[in-house]
């Protein structure tokens, strides 16, 4: 059985990069809608900015945040699989040596 | 269970019934309910995955509309309905879509283990049948 670990950690890497632009572009945001905000006076532009800058920003990386948690998850539990493929593998193998075991044994006796 | 589990999957349909048997359910003043799901509405099915993306994206859709009309007003009293209705709404849409995701993603973790460990346990079975075989033909007095 092949391992799936190269496969694994390119895709891993891949949604590491886009969950990491996420995050820049999330943190951009909140700091556009800072200076925004802080550069205008009447409450009215003040808010706009809130709502697209803040607001938007939040979204973004919160969404970010939380892919990442959820990919890391995933990888762990691809690994534990991974793991496991091998512990079945194993046992399959023992199967078959003890298959072959006991049919030698029959022809010998 | 499991491997019933993986059979179910292929099926349109995937029928729950009540773990007791009908009159112990009876007698516990439960009806023994079926419950008939289809495949793709399963929590590991793809579609949830899907409708977390759609349901995030939603969120964003309103943040720019919440955006569009509060930068479309002068005063701050008719601003902050946008602000509730539109922008928080759509920031909790994204954090709604978020949880979906992370459970639909659970869920389909936890089906590939599942599949996993019953191919494991009928290794198991065949290795405990094996080994019952070879130590009934160990016990038999060999031939002359």
């Amino acid at each position: 059985m092949s391992s799936p670990r190269p496969a694994l950690a390119a895709s891993y890497g891949a949604s590491l990069a886009v969950i990491t632009l996420m995050c820049i572009a999330g943190l951009a945001l909140v700091w556009a809608g800072w200076w925004g905000i802080s550069g205008s006076a009447p409450v009215p532009i003040q808010v706009s900015y809130l709502v697209s800058g803040v607001m938007g920003g939040m979204g973004v990386l919160g969404f970010g945040a939380g892919v990442l948690v959820v990919q890391d998850r995933r990888r762990a539990e691809a690994r534990e699989r991974a793991e496991l493929d091998r512990v079945v593998v194993a046992a399959e193998a023992l199967v078959l040596a003890v298959r072959t075991e006991v049919a030698a044994s029959k022809e010998a006796s | 269970m499991s491997s019933g589990l993986a059979r179910a999957e292929m099926a349109d349909f995937v029928v729950e019934e009540s773990a007791d048997a009908p009159e112990q359910a009876a007698q516990a003043g439960r009806s023994d309910v079926v419950v008939r799901v289809p495949s793709w509405f399963r929590a590991s099915a793809p579609t949830w995955v899907w409708v977390s993306v759609v349901v995030g994206l939603v969120g964003f859709v309103l943040i720019a509309v919440a955006w569009g009309a509060v930068s479309g007003e002068s005063e701050v009293y008719r601003q902050t309905p946008y602000v509730v209705s539109a922008g928080i709404f759509g920031l909790a849409l994204v954090m709604v879509g978020l949880t979906v995701l992370n459970v639909s993603t659970r869920q389909r973790d936890a089906l590939e283990r599942e599949r996993q460990i019953d191919r494991l346990v009928e290794v198991m079975e065949d290795l405990r049948l094996e080994l019952r075989e070879a130590l009934a033909g160990a016990s038999q007095p060999r031939r002359r």
